[in-house]
């Protein structure tokens, strides 16, 4: 899934290491959800979403989720 | 993180535990006069996993120390991509030793019977737990 981190990230200045430690996970899940290789969960997401004090959907983009 | 910390302890006195019966069977082995291989086996067995558990009970004192240290082994733990590879292992894994056994007990078939029987048990018991733990998460989760 994509998301908006990595640009977010970058506008304020803010490492992988210091997002992951905010959140509660390793830097290494972190480049994962970057990298579009794992989908966080909906509690992360939400974490991520308020430290950057924006809602989950500013941060994920969901259009590429298949509708049933 | 107090609960963390409580688990961590505990842990710590569990690992200690195992330590001192590794202890217990080393004295009893060496001044018992017990060197058969099958002693000496589960002696060196024992000893093996007691280096892990010392090293693990290094960790969990570091991180006792600070609580910088302590987040950093909670996150560790915890990391939500971690348990998902985990619990990807742990099926997949399951599924390809089962595939593995399968083949060997086939192949082992035409060699030897006891081989074969002792597979085939292997085998039914792995699908039998795979088919308990999938019954009991279907009715918990």
């Amino acid at each position: 899934m994509k998301s908006r981190i990595a640009e977010l990230r970058k506008k304020r200045k803010i490492s992988q290491e210091e997002l992951a430690e905010a959140v509660g996970v390793t830097r290494q899940t972190i480049t994962s959800i970057e990298v579009e290789k794992y989908t966080a969960s909906l509690v992360l997401a939400y974490k991520i979403a308020r430290y950057f004090d924006m809602t989950i959907e500013e941060i994920f983009d969901f259009s590429e989720v298949e509708e049933i | 993180m107090e609960k963390f910390k409580q688990k961590i302890k505990k842990r710590l006195i569990f690992s200690g535990v195992y330590c001192a019966v590794i202890l217990i069977m080393i004295f009893i082995t060496v001044f018992g006069e017990l060197n058969s291989l099958a002693t000496s086996f589960a002696l060196g067995f024992g000893v093996g996993i007691g280096a892990v558990v010392v090293i693990f009970m290094w960790k969990y004192l570091e991180a006792l120390k600070s609580a910088e240290r302590l987040k950093a082994l909670y996150i560790e733990e915890n990391d939500e991509r971690q348990k998902h590879i985990d619990a990807k292992i742990g099926g997949v894994g399951i599924n390809m030793s089962i595939m593995a056994i399968a083949i060997a007990m086939l192949i082992s078939n035409y060699f030897d019977k006891t081989v074969f029987f002792t597979l085939l048990a292997v085998t039914l018991f792995i699908v039998a737990v795979k088919l308990v733990l999938k019954l009991y998460y279907n009715k918990k989760v």
